[in-house]
């Protein structure tokens, strides 16, 4: 796996340069945005981890690069994932707020990986969309959002503290895509989504 | 600020409302009572003259040395008295038998004034039909009543009293009015205060958080190469105490700028939770945790933001307490009481200035930057809540209404 890294922050990309080459994942680096494009054209890599705050280029025209060529993608943010995802919404496979912790990232990673990589159609999909394409009836979502997708659609719980600010911008998305039901929580359970029907 | 302006111009236009209705109300009481004086003296006047003014007075009585020339009497005691009056007297015998004795009204004839006087006979003093004063006396064994017509004078106190109001609510009126549209001037210093206060809390949040996350991956590096070591716990539990402090700010900031994400909740079960995490702590310090957490609350708002809020409160609890501390959460009605409570060698009297940023109590043992509270007021004000703190016989006391 090659991992491009994104960040005016020398001391960042060279800490998590360092990590991800002690676990054998190879990476490259950029300083600002133009690099970033140029990294991506040149081709071969396999995930971007940008940071919001890439000098030169607009990180939506990043994102939207990426999007545009099928690249996984995580932002780096300040503020928290739900609030941003709220505020100027989704672009990304995953947002990771500072300050994370290796394990935050690494586990973003890991999320982001194993949706990537998977062929199953995602809950309440249309025709042809896969988890690994990222979007819900056109709706981009997030690697998290997928996962409550899958819990909702197989009629599990998502814990209050595995869900919170993001279920908001997800049932949102469900909402004006048209899916039928609503988010219901209940006490010592969670949040489960509840078709129609079976509310009435 | 914009609430604040609003409350402001409020507030000054109640105050002056309730300036002018005690001053134009005095002034008002004060010209209906020397009305009612005024045709008092007349009625006793009338009276004096066994129930008749008399046509022919002293022109010069009552006059006087002016700075500008002799100044005659006015009201009751003017001379021309005689000639303007409108009034009548009738004497009611102890059987009910009338006599007119001075007839000088145009509104009723003397069979209806001596009816009018039989109905007043029994009383003192006072109006009668709105703008006519009365008096009943005795002479030489005999009852008599004079009515006196005031209109005109009444008017004048009408008109007075008419204006007073209109005066008012123009004034109070206009008066809101300035203050709304000067409002801004006003609050010109007190808004670039609060702006600039947000605004290094927006830079001190972003400047601290990518920091941090370079100083836990270098942390990560240190410890793969040369082991876990004291010195790597140190900095581990640093960037947990730093982090701590930028969330609250993060938050103090996001709730006051942008919208947060509003979420059903179990608040018992959140309550439970963090005080079980803070029970090791304020055990370390030989403190004693009474909750009394109802179940089954549930409530709609940030769960992030009181997951920090609760947290708050227990570590001022670790911080400030003696002895021991409670926490107790209930639903009453439709309402949620949260109450956190410690003995605390503070003074009595209301302490809210602890919620106010950057303040730190007197008894604090460190110094813990001051934004613990001041988060939790504004986590309680974002959802609609109010939070207050008072010191009462030695006991600290934060008590929030959601």
């Amino acid at each position: 796996m090659r991992i491009l890294l994104a960040s005016p922050d020398r001391d960042l990309l060279w800490c998590y340069m360092t990590l991800f080459r002690e676990k054998g994942i190879e990476t490259a680096e950029a300083f600002d945005g133009a690099q970033t494009l140029a990294g991506i054209g040149e081709g071969g890599v396999d995930l971007l981890i940008l940071a919001e705050d890439v000098p030169r280029v607009e990180e939506k025209r990043i994102t939207s690069y990426a999007n545009e060529t099928g690249l996984p993608l995580i932002v780096l943010c300040t503020k928290e994932p739900g609030v941003r995802e709220l505020s100027s919404g989704v672009l990304a496979n995953a947002y990771l707020a500072h300050p994370f912790t290796p394990e935050d990232l690494e586990k973003t990673l890991a999320e982001v990986n194993e949706k990537r990589n998977s062929e199953e159609l995602i809950p309440w999909g249309r025709e042809g969309e896969t988890v690994s394409r990222f979007t819900l009836r056109g709706e981009r979502v997030t690697a998290r959002e997928i996962g409550f997708l899958e819990a909702f659609r197989e009629g599990k719980s998502v814990k209050a503290e595995d869900g919170g600010a993001y279920l908001a911008a997800l049932t949102g998305k469900m909402k004006k895509t048209g899916i039928p039901g609503k988010v219901r929580y209940r006490p010592n359970e969670g949040f489960r989504w509840v078709d129609d029907h079976e509310e009435s | 600020m914009k609430k604040a302006e609003k409350k402001f111009a409020l507030t000054a236009a109640l105050a002056l409302l309730a300036l002018l209705a005690v001053i134009l109300g005095i002034i008002n009481v004060l010209n209906f009572t020397m009305a009612a004086e005024d045709a008092d003296r007349i009625t006793l006047r009338i009276a004096a003259g066994q129930g008749a003014l008399s046509r022919k007075g002293d022109e010069k009585e009552g006059w006087r040395q002016g700075p500008l020339g002799p100044v005659g009497p006015m009201g009751p005691d003017s001379p021309e008295l005689s000639k303007t009056i409108r009034y009548f007297t009738v004497s009611v015998s102890k059987k009910g038998k009338t006599e007119v004795v001075a007839f000088e009204l145009s509104a009723v004839d003397e069979e209806e004034a001596a009816a009018w006087a039989k109905e007043l006979a029994s009383s003192g003093t006072g109006w009668t039909r709105g703008t006519y004063r009365y008096r009943v006396y005795e002479i030489d064994g005999k009852t008599y009543v004079t009515v006196v017509d005031q209109g005109r004078e009444l008017l004048s106190a009408y008109r007075i009293l008419f204006f007073s109001l209109c005066g008012t609510a123009i004034g109070v009126a206009a008066g809101y009015i300035v203050l709304r549209l000067t409002g801004r001037r006003i609050f010109a210093p007190l808004e670039e205060a609060d702006r600039k206060q947000k605004q290094f809390i927006a830079q001190a949040e972003k400047g601290f958080k990518v920091p941090l996350t370079v100083i836990s991956a270098a942390c990560e590096i240190l410890e793969e190469r040369t082991g876990p070591s004291e010195e790597t716990g140190v900095i581990r539990r640093q960037i947990g105490r730093m982090d701590a402090e930028v969330r609250k700010l993060g938050t103090l900031a996001v709730f006051e700028n942008e919208k947060t994400a509003k979420e059903l909740f179990s608040l018992s079960e959140l309550a439970e939770e963090t005080a079980d995490r803070f029970r090791p702590a304020l055990e370390e310090r030989g403190l004693l945790l009474k909750t009394g957490i109802q179940p089954e609350v549930a409530f709609r708002g940030d769960r992030e933001a009181f997951r920090g809020m609760l947290s708050e409160l227990f570590e001022n609890a670790v911080k400030y307490a003696e002895k021991e501390a409670s926490f107790t959460l209930a639903k009453e009605g439709e309402r949620i009481r949260i109450v956190a409570e410690n003995p605390a060698s503070l003074p009595d009297g209301t302490a809210d200035q602890v919620f106010d940023r950057f303040a730190v109590l007197p008894n604090a043992e460190e110094d813990g930057g001051g934004l613990g509270l001041a988060f939790v007021r504004e986590v309680v004000r974002a959802h609609g809540g109010r939070a207050a703190a008072e010191v009462r016989d030695g006991r600290f006391r934060i008590e929030i209404n959601l």
